[in-house]
């Protein structure tokens, strides 16, 4: 009897071993610029003129403050339009990192070179699985140039990828197909981890109907929002010209970074934000889908069939779908790159200054991946950067290496 | 059921003076007999015949005709009309030189100087690096065998510049050679490694312990209310998703654990500084947990089975009850609890979802050399390979299955054979 | 005689015989049958394990204000992402799943074990059984593609490409069966023949054809493993994550009808365990509670199962 109780008592102890630790709150990240409220009237050039005496310098305080609004809730997002409204808490760089930064974005970047050979050590890489073909392309070029050390990455979605990262902390790299959220950011702060975004490519979305699909080359925005929609059940109830048949939708699962995507940019965009992943989840006919593959297959079964995801998968199989060009823009390099093709989700790597500086085989990974993912990312199925933010990521690891 | 009667229309002599109703009612149960004779045997057909399908899908992804075309045809690098198989040494490193990117040359140049490379070697290289044959489309077995006429049109229309040539994506490199992200010369070899590695763990720790289970809760347990909790249990646990033990084991052999897991408290870890939990040891216990009680319940009916009488006839001569056990009842029960083994070692080595809980990489490239290593498995790898665009993943995912099953039937073979030589009919 | 060999007779004999014939103390004994108990308490503590995984992330789930308990249990409508609850929708789609495992996998495994100990000489029968445990190997992700590949496109060429959807769970339970079939059959089939030969013979002596031996003496006489067979796949079915992952799709739907897509409580686990979903969503939090209610709801199906089988179940010597 008396054993059975110390078995049970042990295994009571072993399970309050386990329960978790409680959250310590985070400290707000460290920052060498300063913090101004915009008052009515400001503009961005106003305000450059201002702190630095040099109105062009404007496009850094974009830089810099975008940067720093995904690590701290408190700073508001600057549209590339550089549109401020007052109220707004932006972040303002110094003098001399906004000289800098135009300097490098005027002559541009070339990282220093890292020769493979001599980069040794182990990196640990999860997250998203959008991201895993890229970063795999990436790893298995850094060890064919000589990479001495062991690269493991794990595809586990870019969650779960961040679980990693900012709660336990076991990774060095984490790959995301969205950027990092808040409440993850401030996960990451509480165990030290100050997170580093770097652009690595752009994964276009394809729109794709079947080959044999003959009424359907072009769309807007607001019809394909409506197509996915409860609003309407035939093709005809969107624009008469087309068949009264139904419509055959297909679409990636709510887990996936491509639906969360389509709803903040098209269905949201058409009915309001918040509003739309209502009417996509209660539209008739539709066939949600974990597997990519399968919703090629299911989109060429149909003359009547739309469905939506990644390029690369459009791009094999080309012989049985159709892509269509949404507002007149059809998906293709320059678009993409450009940003002129609206549906294009942006891919990320996140470290830290910290790890980099740590486990200089990271840094190292880092730099080869930013230097050569443009040669890497097309036979991969994504697309390249433009120069400009290629050149904005490199800047980011210069800033995180302190040089 | 025997009812007399003096009609014998039709029928022959009774031998034995049975009734008529009898030889009647006699032939019906045989026609009834052998229809459900035919049933059974068709059951087992459909069976077979799955199987069939199955494997069929498979293989048939696995071999076929490719279409290859080189990134710098071998007829253009051709020399003063030398074709390229007879260019000297000096010229294919000049070759190699030229065309091929820096860095790769330097790590070639730092593993072993160009020139102290044999011409084989050399060869190869070229056709590697410079040549750099893609393949471009991929068809299935049965149409490389039946269409092939229109797949040498399809070539001739779409890829005129290709060569069609017939590939077994399954081949000793295949096996050899760790992943890439390039399909042509993706490999399996670490996942082989991982996926043995973590069965050998899982068979050693989950059959000790379930035919260890299975023995007390058949022999030595009393009809009390714990040991009905225990068996309750263990029916139970049966049912639960194996992605739920992919939870538990990242609870406690990943995270609570980590010192013994990781390799810390040996000193075997890795590498000290990047040590965590998600090694193979993790795995192979968290599996032993999952097949567990399809092991323990396997083998409590085989020793359920075992007649009493057996048993009775031990402790009459005077044995103790682990003599009787050990004698008596677990070689009779073998094949049971030997079943249980196989359908445990088959679970275990297709399982994908708990072992990414865990920790299993999709992307890693060293031989694991001790339980403390980071892994990788032939199912992650398939389920990895599957999802992808590029039509050659879905070749290489086909071949890895194959290598998978062979493993499979290797591994259940010394099982199944050590079966068939205990199992005989008692009394 | 009688008081010859009494109960106390026999003690005093023992404890008074010479030595060589005394009772020896046998330390072994106690220690083999503690280690024993060991083992079987592992499973205790597997189930705290789970319980206690599964319950501290489900009470974070429960503990939310976007959900109400009793919308939960009562609702059909399973969309966590615009706030619906309705568990309904993912349990009916496991049941209908396990419906179609089962009634390919029961009658095909018991039939095959009927034939492969009944019918089948020795040579065959060690033969075959392999090879139908093979199915028990191929992994389940290509199963789920199997479904896709094979299955359905099979639906579809006999009741109509209209009719059967791309994904539906009559295919995934389809190729569940088949793959749970290897279990029942083999399984079974170690229960009949562990059946004492003398009840055949007996049977035989009084007339019986092959059919009737079989059908109404064996397989009773075998019936406690048959049943524990035929629960373990049962449970295997509930608990299968990635055919149903991968063949039943991923949109959560209530419908009776097996060829529309309606995805279970293990292919939502999986799905989002393994998406872009933050781990601190609302969503993310669910599928610990979805495992737990799947725990319960096999606990509740084995204590069933146990319950008819014991007033069935016959011991023969």
């Amino acid at each position: 009897m008396k054993g059975k109780v110390m078995f049970f008592a042990l295994v009571f102890v072993t399970i309050l071993a386990l329960l978790p630790t409680a959250g310590i709150a985070a400290p707000p990240p460290q920052a060498e610029g300063t913090r101004y409220t915009v008052q009515a009237g400001d503009t961005l050039s106003m305000i450059a003129q201002k702190q630095y005496g040099d109105r062009m310098l404007y496009p850094a305080i974009i830089y810099y403050n975008n940067r720093m609004a995904r690590l701290d809730k408190a700073i508001n997002l600057i549209s590339d339009a550089g549109v401020l409204e007052p109220g707004w808490v932006i972040y303002l760089p110094t003098a001399e990192k906004a000289k800098r930064y135009a300097e490098l974005m005027a002559k541009g970047v070339t990282l220093p070179e890292v020769d493979p050979l001599t980069v040794t050590g182990d990196i640990i890489s999860a997250g998203s699985s959008t991201v895993f073909p890229l970063s795999e392309r990436m790893a298995v070029r850094f060890k064919d140039e000589g990479y001495q050390g062991n690269i493991t990455i794990d595809s586990i979605g870019t969650g779960a990828g961040f679980e990693r990262f900012c709660k336990s902390g076991e990774t060095d790299i984490s790959n995301a197909s969205r950027p990092i959220k808040h409440s993850e950011v401030e996960s990451c702060l509480a165990i030290g981890r100050e997170p580093v975004e770097f652009r690595i490519g752009t994964d276009g979305l394809a729109v794709t109907v079947s080959k044999d699909n003959t009424f359907l080359k072009d769309m807007t925005i607001e019809q394909l929002a409506k197509i996915f929609s409860d609003e309407v059940t035939k093709w005809s109830e969107v624009d008469p010209s087309w068949p009264n048949e139904e419509i055959k939708r297909f679409s990636p699962g709510t887990d996936s970074g491509t639906f969360d995507f389509f709803v903040e940019f098209v269905m949201d965009a058409v009915y309001g934000k918040g509003a739309g992943k209502e009417h996509i989840l209660k539209a008739a006919n539709l066939q949600l889908s974990e597997d990519d593959n399968v919703l090629v297959q299911g989109v060429e079964g149909s003359p009547y069939a739309i469905g939506y995801f990644g390029y690369a998968y459009y791009q094999e199989n080309t012989d049985k779908l159709n892509v269509l060009s949404i507002n007149g823009v059809a998906p293709n390099d320059e678009t993409v790159e450009t940003g002129k093709y609206p549906l294009a989700r942006p891919l990320f790597l996140y470290s830290t200054a910290k790890i980099m500086a740590e486990k200089p085989q990271v840094a190292a990974f880092i730099n080869f991946y930013l230097t050569y993912v443009n040669e890497e990312v097309k036979s991969v199925g994504y697309f390249p950067l433009e120069a400009e933010t290629l050149n904005q990521a490199k800047i980011a690891w210069l800033d995180a290496m302190g040089q | 059921m025997i009812k007399r009667s003096s009609h014998s229309a039709g029928l022959e002599p009774a031998p034995f003076g049975e009734d008529v109703q009898l030889r009647r009612n006699l032939a019906v149960r045989h026609r009834v007999g052998a229809v459900w004779h035919v049933l059974f045997l068709l059951a087992l057909i459909i069976g077979i015949i799955a199987l069939t399908a199955l494997i069929y899908n498979i293989l048939d992804q696995t071999f076929g005709l490719v279409a290859v075309e080189f990134k710098v045809p071998p007829h253009e690098l051709a020399q003063d009309g030398v074709p390229l198989e007879e260019l000297s040494d000096a010229q294919l490193i000049a070759l190699l030189e030229a065309r091929v990117s820096k860095g790769v040359l330097r790590r070639l140049k730092a593993e072993q100087p160009l020139e102290q490379r044999d011409r084989e070697e050399l060869l190869s290289l070229v056709y590697e690096r410079v040549v750099q044959p893609k393949i471009v489309k991929s068809w299935s077995l049965t149409d490389s065998l039946l269409r092939r006429r229109s797949v040498e049109l399809e070539v001739a229309q779409k890829y005129p510049s290709a060569q069609l040539q017939f590939r077994s994506w399954l081949n000793p490199n295949f096996i050899n050679r760790p992943q890439s992200s390039d399909p042509q010369v993706a490999g399996v070899r670490t996942a082989i490694l991982g996926s043995l590695w973590t069965i050998v763990i899982t068979i050693l720790v989950a059959f000790p312990l379930g035919v260890g289970a299975a023995i007390y809760l058949e022999e030595y347990a009393a009809d009390n209310a714990l040991n009905r909790l225990i068996q309750t249990n263990i029916n139970n646990l049966a049912g639960v998703p194996s992605i739920i033990y992919g939870m538990l084991g990242l609870a406690i052999f990943v995270r609570a654990l980590e010192p013994l897991t990781s390799g810390a408290l040996v000193g075997g870890a890795a590498d000290p500084t990047t040590a965590n939990g998600r090694t193979i040891l993790s795995a192979g216990l968290t599996l032993a947990l999952l097949v567990l009680p399809l092991l323990i319940v396997n083998a409590q009916e085989a020793i359920r089975a075992v007649p009493s009488s057996l048993r009775e006839a031990g402790y009459a001569l005077g044995a103790t009850k682990w003599q009787v056990i050990r004698d008596h009842v677990l070689p009779n029960a073998l094949p049971g609890i030997l079943t249980g083994t196989i359908l445990s070692i088959s679970r275990a080595m297709g399982e994908t979802a708990p072992l990414i809980v865990v920790g299993a990489s999709t992307y890693i490239v060293y031989d694991p050399y001790s339980p403390f290593f980071k892994f990788t498995t032939l199912p992650v790898q398939i389920y990895q390979w599957t999802a992808r665009p590029q039509q050659g993943f879905r070749n290489i995912a086909a071949a890895a299955i194959v290598v998978l099953l062979v493993l499979l039937l290797s591994l259940n073979a010394a099982a199944i054979i050590m079966r068939n030589r205990f199992s005989r009919r008692l009394i | 005689m009688a008081t010859a060999l009494s109960a106390k007779s026999l003690a005093r004999r023992a404890t008074t015989a010479p030595p060589e014939l005394r009772k020896k103390p046998r330390p072994l004994e106690v220690l083999i049958q503690a280690f024993f108990f060991a083992c079987g308490a592992v499973s205790i503590l597997t189930t705290i394990g789970i319980v206690y995984v599964l319950g501290s992330e489900a009470w974070l789930f429960f503990r939310s204000p976007e959900v109400d308990l009793v919308e939960f249990f009562t609702t059909t409508s399973w969309v966590p992402a615009v706030g619906q609850f309705g568990i309904w929708s993912l349990v009916n789609a496991t049941m209908m799943t396990t419906t179609f495992a089962m009634i390919v996998a029961l009658p095909l495994g018991l039939a095959s074990a009927i034939y492969l100990s009944e019918y089948a000489s020795p040579g065959v029968r060690n033969v075959l059984k392999p090879i139908l445990e093979i199915l028990a190997g191929i992994p389940t992700v290509v199963y789920g593609y199997f479904a896709l590949t094979f299955m359905t496109p099979l639906l579809r060429s006999i009741f109509g490409r209209d009719v059967v959807e791309i994904y539906n769970t009559a295919s995934a339970g389809l190729v569940m069966g088949i793959l749970i079939l290897p279990l029942v059959s083999s399984m079974s089939e170690d229960a009949l023949s562990a059946v004492p030969r003398s009840l055949r013979e007996a049977a035989y002596a009084l007339g019986a054809t092959r059919l009737e031996t079989a059908v109404r003496i064996v397989v009773p006489a075998a019936l406690s493993g048959i049943t524990a067979a035929f629960i373990l796949a049962v449970s295997r079915a509930v608990g299968e994550t990635m055919i149903v992952a991968i063949a039943a799709g991923a949109g959560p739907a209530f419908t009776f009808n097996p060829f529309k897509a309606a995805e279970t409580m293990t292919g939502h686990i999986v799905r989002i365990s393994g998406g872009d979903l933050s781990y601190d969503s609302i969503d993310y939090d669910s599928i610990f509670a979805i495992g737990l209610l799947l725990f319960l709801m096999t606990l509740v199906l084995n204590l069933i199962s146990r319950a008819i089988m014991h007033r069935f179940r016959e011991v023969y010597e």
